[in-house]
């Protein structure tokens, strides 16, 4: 009796030490390495040593970042299906790599009280736009809203930097210097600032800032209680920053004066020391047309601008010289007859990082490959143009858009009748066949790979080695069959089909707001913002969160 | 005790090492596509991942889902024909499910559909094998377009396409590079194209006249077909061959009408069409806040308020394809309402609300339609709802259907009329406290103890039965208990009150007893007041009916009594019926003010209007005819 009651509590010992042993590494395949996760705190040695199980005898060093207390990652770039020994201190733990990686939540921010959404219960606040700082070591995640709000962040832990609010404006962009020193924020508000925030102090110092109203002129919305108000004032389309530090900003204006549509735009390049304008575009005082979007090359050579008439006219392609502000050249796009009087743009214009190529979409569903020497383009591609059925055209959006040295990346969005032809339809039974594609094309105008997305696109974002390419997908709708919302992840160096190089579809539960998701500048970290969205049944899916993913 | 104990260990033991054991409980299909496989659901689950394994037991694709995942759902991963794969779906409760499938051996290599009008074609996935067949009905005379579309599959390809018509449609436009073949019979169109990288897609319009009197060869004159073959070639050689084929069914306006009808139009729905059965129908509810002028009000004129959704059934046997549309008229002018109206933005100016839908044979199908609105230039009124259904691909309307719209906004007459009463009942309550002393020197004891022993009566005879049978009555009698009740609280009352009157003030017209008497009570009221308020103490005290709403309504029915009655006390009894009836019947109208301000109570106009005449001034008329005989044998008793 008593050896069976030995035997017993023997057995039920081991048992319990082996499933301990068992559960205490938890190994996760992700894009950059691996995750160890302990259920112990302190679980984790620092140093951790990998081999494959082909040579076991032959483990090398990786080198690893703590996420916290549980994970750590390696940073080792692993073949699929392939097994694998990690060496702790004694301790060893097998695992076979997947096919694919899977994706990795480290955290979520709450942007509920960072940003004081609720702050107005009736129109809660917005996150606008979410950027990385520059280094590699991607300590700083910036935050902003509509209502002026402003945060910065550490991804990894999720610890609050700083957070102020610069005005009630509407926060446009947010961009980091590339020594990660300084901080750019342009509004959408009557002044239309752009501030230039000193980050090396214990506190942020605002350093200079720059109203553009002066320039592109204010304005009174002509219906103060719309929520689309301040889309007629003064505000930046674009920003970005340069290698040494200065920035390139593009203020545009767009509003109705006595019944008639008024427009002012310039570019500016500004100082980083001192807020000084180091050259406008045009020199001569704003134009009256809309600057839509710009690009520049990774060395800060030059710039690709595009700008349109908001209205009939063509659309124009203008590559400058970043250094002078001095136009190269520039090429007229016609519209698209006889559905289209106009050449309009939405992001529109990408340059590949080396500063060879532009590649440009514009809003009728045409698809421009130009090298940056000439005005004629490569490439022209009817990408998502209207296919007309029973008198009615149906179009794709187009207008997402990006660039590596390799290939140029076009996106089309949702299927729609343009509006002044509707002629009883407003949305057609299904898709246009090109809609909700990413298409990529070598840059001598060789479709190279396509992929049919999940739902709208909402940005597109690539690292700065042109490795990894981030597509936030989610739409506004209460439809549970549409409301698929989440960042989908390619490995453009892999070869072949889009199907090698799509990684994973991140799924969050609520809606992605339209350019709030960013990549680091080594590939290693994506940040999305999610939103809530309320669903037929009046329930909420979703938080104001920031995910911060491998 | 210890074998016990052992055996327990072993048991503990025993649960620990067994397996999650894998149900068979999820209505789950697994399919293979040229690009993973994809996961159909019959209903909405609770998984939160789903994860595919080769043959080897290595991860392929994993898909984690934070909310219930779709009806259908994609993994992405290369797949090797013929090798067999595990799927785990992993429940919100940790409970895994398992199936195994094996990858087809053959399967369809790209997509070649034929689609009229485009968005019909029949989806197959690549385990589906044979020539695809489509149905469509058309409406004789009208334009259509067909949409010819090839989808690659995962290696580049060169296709040769070929496409016949019957010769009896005329194809009015094709693209150049086709070359056309015609015969008696039919005309066949043929093109060739490659593909350089997979899942690209191929297409090519083509209009075609539906005419008025079709000849088919068969001699069936109604029915038409397209038929059209596809042959794929890799770059290695291997060629495979496609077919699809359309099924025309060409009908008349009549013969459209007679399959599909309209079953009903239900407003207001959410977006996907589904009512809110707490809403009042047909109306938009527009809660203007009260001191709106002080804020501008956030708007945003691209969401709608809210929808209507039509629901449509075709009782054909093809899919019907529609445009349902709805604009919102004044009703007398006929003119589009503004501020009901779509921003241009969305609808081009056509101030209309427009939706595509596909009504499948044999099941009603909802469209809903967005309405907007615009607070800030909205007027409450009726107006009306013009829904029309068209058939996609011709301007001929099928169904015009109108229905009514309300706009309603919160009721700023109840708010004044209950502030009125409440700051004169508190005005009145007010001089009262501060005149009190005054007040009761106007009657002498023996009044006071008369007016006291009649609110005693009141109370015992009026009150008492009133609550305690008024919900028994109003459930067998429902709105119209009022007029059994009213015979009580009115009738009742307004004869004892009128009796007391008369034996205070003396008969309606006789004028000698105040002439004679000295007394100032004859001049001044008070009262109805004090009967009102011993009423009121003793219901407090007794059914503890001492609520605001009590409070305010006695104060507002004192005021307007005493008023009146002030008014005509010299006057005859029918003048007397007469102003107290229609004190009581404002007072009543008072009352309902304050149950719509406070209580945010609706009710029917006709409930009101039965009230405020029926038991606000018919009874009280009545009342105080009967009252009169009363009072003057009192008076004659007690002199």
């Amino acid at each position: 009796m008593k050896l069976t009651r030995n035997v017993s509590f023997l057995l039920l010992l081991l048992s319990l030490s082996i499933g301990t042993v068992v559960a205490e590494l938890n190994v996760v395949w992700v894009r950059t390495g691996v995750v160890l996760e302990s259920q112990d705190k302190g679980g984790l040695r620092s140093e951790i040593e990998v081999t494959t199980d082909q040579n076991p005898s032959s483990f090398k060093a990786v080198s690893s970042q703590r996420i916290d207390d549980k994970r750590v990652l390696l940073n080792f770039s692993w073949q699929p299906n392939t097994s694998y020994l990690f060496r702790s201190g004694t301790d060893i733990i097998k695992g076979t790599s997947p096919q694919k990686p899977v994706p990795y939540l480290i955290r979520t921010i709450k942007l509920d009280g960072l940003l004081s959404l609720m702050e107005n219960l009736r129109q809660p606040a917005k996150p606008t736009s979410i950027a990385f700082g520059y280094s590699d070591d991607t300590s700083k995640l910036a935050v902003a809203t509509d209502r002026g709000h402003l945060a910065i962040v550490e991804p990894m832990t999720g610890k609050t930097i700083w957070k102020t609010r610069i005005s009630e404006g509407y926060v446009r962009h947010v961009a980091f210097s590339r020594d990660n020193s300084l901080l750019y924020v342009g509004e959408q508000a009557a002044d239309g600032f752009i501030y230039c925030y000193e980050l090396t102090g214990a506190k942020p110092n605002l350093r200079w800032k720059y109203r553009t109203a002066d320039d592109i002129e204010t304005s009174t919305p002509t219906n103060p209680g719309s929520v689309y108000a301040w889309v007629s004032y003064p505000g930046q389309t674009c920003m970005q920053t340069l290698p040494n530090g200065d920035l390139l900003a593009a203020g545009v204006h767009s509003w109705t004066q006595n019944d008639t549509p008024q427009k002012r735009s310039m570019l500016y390049r500004f100082d980083a020391k001192t807020g000084d304008v180091t050259w406008r575009f045009p020199n001569d005082g704003a134009i009256h047309k809309i600057f839509r979007w710009f690009d520049v090359d990774a060395e800060g050579k030059m710039l690709a601008l595009v700008t349109d008439e908001s209205g009939p006219g063509n659309g124009t392609l203008s590559v400058l010289d970043v250094e002078t502000g001095i136009e190269k050249w520039h090429a007229e796009i016609e519209p698209l007859t006889p559905y289209f009087e106009g050449v309009t743009f939405w992001r529109g214009v990408s340059m590949s990082p080396d500063g060879k190529h532009v590649n440009v979409t514009t809003d009728d569903g045409r698809a421009f490959i130009f090298d940056i020497n000439r005005p004629e383009p490569i490439l022209t591609q009817n990408l998502a143009t209207p296919m007309e059925v029973s008198d009615v055209p149906i179009i794709a959006t187009t207008g997402t858009i990006g660039a590596t040295d390799a290939a140029a990346l076009f996106v089309t969005g949702d299927t729609y009748v343009p509006y002044h032809l509707q002629k009883g339809a407003q949305r057609p039974t299904t898709l246009h066949p090109n809609g909700m594609t990413l298409f990529a094309y070598s840059w001598n105008g060789e479709k190279a790979w396509q992929w049919k997305l999940e739902n709208m696109p909402q940005g597109l974002r690539i690292d700065d080695h042109g490795r990894y390419a981030t597509l936030a997908v989610s739409k506004r709708s209460q439809n549970p069959n549409e409301s698929l919302h989440g960042v989908t992840v390619f490995d453009l160096t892999a070869e072949g089909s889009g199907l090698a190089k799509y990684q994973y579809t991140y799924r969050t539960e609520g809606q992605l707001p339209y350019d709030t998701l960013a990549i680091s500048t080594d590939g290693l970290l994506i940040a999305i913002v999610e939103m809530p969205i309320v669903m037929p049944d009046e329930t909420v899916r979703g938080k104001n969160r920031v995910h911060v993913l491998y | 005790m210890d074998k016990w104990i052992s055996l327990l260990l072993l048991l503990i033991l025993c649960i620990g090492c067994t397996t999650e054991k894998a149900t068979e409980s999820l209505p789950w299909q697994i399919t293979f596509f040229p690009l993973g496989a994809k996961v159909a659901l019959t209903h909405q689950a609770p998984i939160k991942q789903i994860t595919a394994f080769n043959s080897d037991g290595n991860l392929v694709a994993q898909l984690n889902f934070p909310v219930p995942p779709r009806q259908i759902e994609s993994l992405y991963f290369e797949w090797k024909t013929g090798e067999t794969y595990r799927f785990e779906a992993t429940l919100a409760s940790e409970e895994v499910i398992v199936q195994t499938v094996s990858a087809p051996l053959d399967y369809v290599r790209g997509n070649f559909e034929i689609a009229v009008p485009y968005g019909t074609a029949i989806k197959v996935d690549a385990q589906s094998t044979g020539v695809r067949n489509q149905k469509a009905l058309l409406l004789q005379g009208s334009v259509m377009t067909a949409t010819v579309i090839v989808t690659n599959g995962n290696e580049p390809t060169t296709f040769a396409l070929e496409l016949c018509l019957p010769s009896s449609l005329a194809i009015n436009h094709f693209p150049e590079e086709w070359d056309a073949e015609t015969t008696e019979e039919q005309t066949c169109l043929a093109t060739t194209g490659a593909f350089k990288v997979p899942s690209e897609i191929w297409y090519r319009e083509l209009e075609i006249n539906i005419p008025h009197f079709p000849v088919s060869p068969t001699n069936t004159p109604d029915i038409q077909s397209i038929s059209g073959s596809i042959h794929w070639t890799t770059a290695d050689g291997e060629t495979w061959e496609q077919k699809a084929y359309v099924q025309l069914r060409i009908a008349s306006l009549d013969e459209i009408e007679e399959h599909i009808s309209i079953t009903s139009i239900d407003m207001p729905t959410d977006a996907s069409g589904v009512a809110d059965p707490r809403q009042r129908e047909d109306t938009i509810y527009h809660p203007r806040p009260l001191f709106s002028w002080l804020s501008t009000q956030q708007t945003d004129q691209y969401t709608p308020e809210t929808y209507q959704a039509v629901k449509i059934n075709n009782q054909g046997e093809e899919a019907i394809h529609v445009v349902v549309s709805s604009i919102n008229r004044d009703v007398i002018t006929g003119e589009a309402v503004p501020f009901l109206a779509p921003p241009d933005a969305v609808n081009a100016g056509t101030d209309r609300s427009i939706s595509l839908a596909t009504i499948p044979a044999g099941e009603p199908t909802s469209v809903p339609l967005p309405i907007y609105f615009h607070p800030q230039f909205a007027v409450a009124g009726e107006y009306e709802r013009e829904i029309s259904v068209k058939i996609w691909g011709s301007d001929t309307t099928i169904y015009n259907v109108k229905k009514s719209l309300h706009i309603v906004v919160p009721n700023r007459h109840a708010l004044f009329v209950s502030g009125l009463a409440i700051f004169a009942s508190c005005a009145g309550f007010i001089v009262l406290l501060r005149y009190h002393r005054q007040f009761f020197l106007r009657f002498s004891t023996k009044q006071l103890i008369v007016i006291a022993l009649f609110g005693t009566t009141i109370f015992v005879a009026v009150v008492v039965p009133s609550t305690i049978f008024l919900n028994l009555i109003s459930m067998i009698l429902g709105p119209f208990s009022v007029l059994i009740t009213g015979l009580i609280n009115e009738t009742l009352y307004y004869a004892l009150l009128t009796a007391l009157l008369i034996y205070i003030y003396g008969a309606p017209g006789d004028k000698t007893r105040q002439d004679d008497s000295g007394l100032q009570t004859y001049r001044k009221g008070g009262v109805i007041l004090l009967v009102s308020a011993v009423r009121l103490l003793l219901g407090a005290v007794t059914f503890g009916l001492f609520t605001p709403m009590t409070i305010i309504h006695t104060g507002t029915s004192i005021l307007l009594l005493e008023t009146g009655f002030l008014l005509v006390q010299r006057r005859g009894l029918l003048t007397w019926a007469l102003v107290l009836g229609i004190c009581d019947a404002v007072a009543v109208y008072v009352d309902f003010q304050l149950s719509i301000l406070f209580y945010r109570l609706f009710y029917a106009d006709w409930y009101i209007l039965l009230r405020i005449v029926v038991e606000g001034f018919a009874y009280t008329f009545l009342g105080v005819l009967l009252g009169s005989k009363l009072g003057r044998g009192l008076g004659r008793v007690a002199d």
